[in-house]
């Protein structure tokens, strides 16, 4: 291992922001998801680009949000794991551990409930 | 060189990173799942037998480097592969690839702990969240694999 990556791999403030950062991802991106947040809509057929939610415009091709909804996770959840670093340390030694991989899975319901006209159509 | 290569050019690129993290990953969940003890034998035993802390940092690169070659050709998918698609009445398999593209933006979003966790491999304490989440990225990517090739082929060959 290097010697930057094993300084990352033995920071206590590091493992603080992975942890928090992996455990809201989930949460933030399928918050963005059901309340419409992207950070920004864009519109291939135009390439243009409107800031936050923004409705397709007739005869201009359809409105993308999956970009918006990834941009404002990693924005988001960067900031959540920084914040998370300036608590003490003790704070993040009580999160249960499982949740990062259990949250992936819970987020998956909603998601795949927000796609019902597709499973209901045809 | 035609527009159409171009982008098919792309997408092949995507395809072929994406095979390379779904054979590390696939490695690593079974390493994981099925430590060898002893020195490996069979086909079986040397697939699980890599050194599976070394395949965390490739695996969190490739991940990044095949979803953002997703989403670069993502924008000529949902004009002109999406709507012929939903034309022809694919409404589930467009549904399908819409949950991939929510599945490999929450796997990117786990990646910080899943590279910490095999970083920090001989501390027992997190022996049991780093199997777990390696197998749910793995469970992830091919998930995502089998949808993508799915989706490319749904209209035929050629089409």
């Amino acid at each position: 291992m290097s010697s930057a990556t094993s300084s990352l791999a033995t920071s206590a403030k590091f493992k603080t922001f992975a942890i928090v950062f992996s455990l809201t991802a989930p949460v933030v991106y399928v918050l963005c998801e059901l309340l419409s947040l992207p950070l920004f809509t864009y519109h291939p057929a135009t390439n243009r680009i409107d800031l936050g939610w923004a409705k397709g415009r007739s005869g201009e091709g359809p409105a993308m949000y999956w970009y918006g909804w990834v941009v404002s996770m990693l924005i988001g959840c960067t900031v959540l794991g920084w914040l998370a670093t300036l608590l003490p340390e003790g704070v993040t030694k009580k999160i249960p551990l499982a949740l990062i991989w259990l949250l992936p899975i819970l987020a998956m319901i909603p998601l795949a409930w927000a796609l019902m006209p597709f499973w209901t159509k045809g | 060189m035609s527009v159409n290569t171009f982008w098919t050019i792309l997408l092949i690129i995507h395809g072929l990173l994406a095979v390379a993290l779904l054979g590390a990953l696939t490695h690593q969940a079974m390493a994981v799942l099925m430590p060898v003890r002893q020195a490996a034998g069979n086909f079986v035993d040397r697939f699980r037998a890599v050194p599976a802390a070394g395949y965390a940092t490739a695996v969190c690169i490739l991940w990044v480097v095949t979803f953002i070659m997703g989403a670069w050709i993502y924008t000529k998918f949902r004009i002109y592969v999406r709507i012929p698609i939903e034309q022809a009445g694919y409404w589930k398999t467009q549904g399908f690839f819409e949950l991939k593209e929510h599945a490999v933006t929450i796997g990117m979003g786990v990646l910080p702990a899943y590279w910490y966790f095999w970083k920090n491999a001989r501390d027992p304490q997190y022996d049991s969240v780093r199997k777990w989440l390696t197998v749910e990225l793995a469970v992830i990517v091919w998930f995502g694999f089998l949808v993508g090739h799915v989706i490319n082929n749904v209209r035929g060959f050629g089409s």
